[in-house]
């Protein structure tokens, strides 16, 4: 029993700490380290990278009052050096695994962000399940803006809010990689700072990157038609479709599928069938059934404009960012090799048969 | 007197062990071969595998011993010790390589904090006391940690299962079925650790049915495995997992319950450990079994202690770095696992099932 006790008591040497060679991990209390949540990436002044990390705002003291975020910022030629130098100007030991929120500077985007994200897939602390928006400007001045409060909160909520279809479409850093990867082009949600007094984060739309540089910006309706063609239900609300009426849509449900039409072996035109689904929340008395007709029609009306507005614009950027090319291919196995061969070439001059179908749902019962 | 196991603890043992090859190979080393499709080479590889488990319990029962055995009665004294004796340095240098792979996936867990030789000193210590005990007592053990590994794997699996996006796993037509079925033999390298199960088959209580269950066992687990792979590539497409070093694990870096927790990779790569002991434990066992039948002289408990200090060493002293041992066991161990794993098993068991038909 006793020679059995002396190894076991010999390891516990190990456990103590003493010394470099003890083995174990560096002991790091909770309190002396800065665990970052926001990681913000910008284009250096000489061509390098400007880092900007913030802890989101921290709770401290016995009553847990909330302190504002502690932000650091540093300069280097890669991601892994501006980090190392962060380590260097905290007075905490700074800890990268809970960054769940990426911003990116809109001339870093144009500059291309591949360097990042392959940081991202190969580093221990980074994860690929980080959110990655391009912020309009620079993401330092929208991290600096948002100093008192810090960006992590509305972030937070923009990304619930897309899970629930109140907001636009969220990205995490493995989808955007993947989706270089597997084709050429991909898209990213935008975000800009609006200073009504105090600093608030709004989605402005999305960026298109053909390969990892940024190539354009879809703004407003042209938004919405990326939001259709990825079957997401667009935030916010159609009104005034009808001569002297306010009624008030909100659409729930959105489905796009896709379908190549060939004759013979080429591929001649692609068909869009999106289905959506919109409640009718405000009415100030009942539609007739003309009346509800008319509406859908309008509503039909206003998303194929949507959709062919944003199909126009990534045509005009020669970039699939929402994978039409893999999406045709689920449909047509059979025609996949030859889709997978020619897409690229393709893209650009497709024409598309699209079609919209809108089913409008109100509380005073079916239509 | 012979230290037996249940035939649920032989199956918890070989799927536990297996548990660790396959989260860090699959399906880093399918998806090269097989793109999108590298989920169904498991699937492939199934039969394949239940045929081969099916013909070595076959005359397992009848040489009444595991594989050491069945060599040694199939191939006669000096052919049948070369060919444990194969068995026996194949099985050390895995433990050497599988040692490495568990320090490395520690280290990384603890963000690359701790020192290599003492995250390998405290795996081979861990290994060589769950050797070095009773066997029943390493089938129950073992038990347990496969209950813990399965749960956590489900966790991983599924909290990643909505996240996976179409485009990622399909198309799949039937130009995609050579490459699925190329996809098969990397799958079965990976399935190799699982032979050196059948050196404890001649320590197993065997009972009647208990060939049904070798058939469940191994649908199911190859099942899971294919599972285990839709979701990962479902989640990072093809191409992303080819550039990952472990898909698995930077999956599980991936996921988290908002207010609950938000990284668990750390939890699970130290869960992962568990798996990793169990298969150290059954390759020390093993290769004790194999020197006891080839060499009758040798001690059981010191042949674990003498296996275990070379692999330790070789551990620390042949992998410096962390891309050798990766690089090695997704490369050229797959094939001779194939072989070695595969091809001679089989090989030993026909010569046995004709030899034993001829007497």
């Amino acid at each position: 029993m006793k020679k059995r006790l002396i190894p076991l008591f010999m390891s516990l040497f190990l456990l103590t700490g003493c010394g470099d060679g003890s083995g174990l991990p560096f002991a790091r209390e909770m309190g002396d380290m800065a665990l970052l949540r926001t990681m913000g990436v910008d284009r250096g002044e000489d061509g390098g990278l400007l880092v900007t990390v913030s802890t989101g705002r921290r709770a401290r003291g016995l009553q847990q009052e909330a302190e504002p975020p502690l932000l650091i910022s540093a300069a280097g030629g890669s991601l892994s050096e501006a980090c190392l130098t962060i380590q260097g100007q905290s007075d905490n030991y700074v800890f990268y695994g809970y960054v769940d929120q990426l911003l990116l500077g809109e001339e870093l985007a144009k500059q291309g962000v591949e360097q990042i994200l392959n940081y991202y897939a190969r580093d221990l602390e980074l994860s690929l399940g980080a959110q990655v928006w391009v912020v309009r400007g620079t993401a330092r001045a929208t991290l600096d803006a948002n100093q008192e409060e810090g960006v992590e909160g509305q972030l937070s909520v923009l990304q619930t809010g897309s899970e629930i279809g109140a907001a636009g479409i969220a990205r995490t850093a493995g989808e955007l990689l993947s989706d270089l990867e597997e084709g050429s082009a991909t898209f990213l949600p935008m975000l800009q700072t609006v200073d009504d007094g105090e600093a608030a984060l709004v989605e402005t739309g999305y960026v298109v990157f053909r390969g990892e540089k940024l190539v354009g910006v879809l703004e407003g309706e042209l938004a919405k038609g990326v939001e259709l063609l990825m079957s997401h239900a667009p935030a916010g609300v159609i009104q005034g479709e009808l001569p002297a009426r306010q009624d008030i849509l909100q659409e729930r449900q959105v489905h796009t599928a896709y379908h190549p039409v060939f004759q013979g072996d080429e591929l001649v035109s692609v068909e869009i069938r999106c289905q959506v689904t919109a409640d009718l929340t405000e009415f100030s008395d009942k539609l007739s059934n003309e009346q509800l007709e008319l509406l859908r029609q309008k509503v039909e009306q206003r998303e194929e404009t949507r959709i062919r507005m944003a199909l126009t614009a990534l045509q005009g950027w020669d970039a699939d960012c929402i994978s039409l090319g893999r999406k045709l291919g689920i449909n047509d196995p059979a025609h996949w090799n030859w889709l997978e061969e020619h897409w690229e070439d393709l893209f650009a001059q497709i024409s598309f048969d699209v079609i919209v179908e809108a089913t409008i749902r109100c509380t005073y019962g079916a239509i | 007197m012979k230290q037996q196991i249940s035939s649920q603890q032989f199956f918890a043992i070989l799927w536990a062990a297996l548990m660790s090859p396959a989260a860090e190979l699959l399906p880093a080393v399918t998806v090269p071969v097989a793109g999108r499709g590298a989920w169904i080479g498991i699937l492939l590889a199934a039969p394949v595998m239940a045929l081969l488990g099916a013909v070595l319990f076959r005359v397992s029962r009848k040489a009444q011993g595991g594989l050491a055995e069945v060599a040694m009665s199939a191939l006669g004294s000096i052919l049948g010790r070369a060919v444990i004796l194969l068995y026996i340095v194949w099985g050390i240098f895995l433990l050497a390589l599988r040692m490495r792979l568990c320090a490395q996936r520690l280290m990384d867990a603890g963000y690359q904090d701790s020192a290599m030789w003492f995250l390998v000193v405290i795996v081979a210590g861990m290994a060589l006391w769950m050797s070095l005990g009773k066997l029943p007592a390493f089938g129950r053990t073992t038990q347990v940690f496969f209950g813990v590994l399965v749960i956590v794997a489900v966790l991983v699996v599924g909290l990643a299962a909505p996240q996976v996006r179409t485009e990622n796993l399909l198309p799949l037509w039937k130009e995609d079925m050579m490459p699925a079925i190329r996809s098969a033999l990397p799958s079965l390298g990976c399935l190799s650790y699982g032979v050196f199960a059948a050196f404890l088959v001649g320590n197993t209580c065997w009972e009647e049915g208990d060939g049904k269950r070798w058939l469940w066992w191994t649908a199911l687990g190859c099942i899971a495995l294919a599972l285990m792979q839709l979701v990962v590539i479902g989640n990072f497409g093809p191409g992303l997992v080819e550039k990952l070093d472990k898909p698995f694990f930077d999956l599980a870096k991936s996921i988290g319950v908002k207010g609950a927790f938000q990284r668990v990779e750390s939890v699970i790569a130290a869960v992962w450990t568990f798996s990793d002991l169990v298969i150290l434990g059954l390759l020390l066992r093993a290769v004790s079994t194999g020197a006891r039948t080839a060499f009758p002289k040798a001690g059981g408990r010191a042949v674990s202690a003498m296996a275990l200090v070379p692999a330790a060493v070789c551990a620390l002293a042949l992998f410096p770095d962390g891309i050798t041992p990766q690089s090695l066991s997704r490369g050229p161990m797959l094939w001779v696992g194939v072989m070695l794993g595969g091809g001679l098993p089989l090989l030993i068991a026909a010569i046995a099932e004709f030899r034993q038909k001829r007497k």
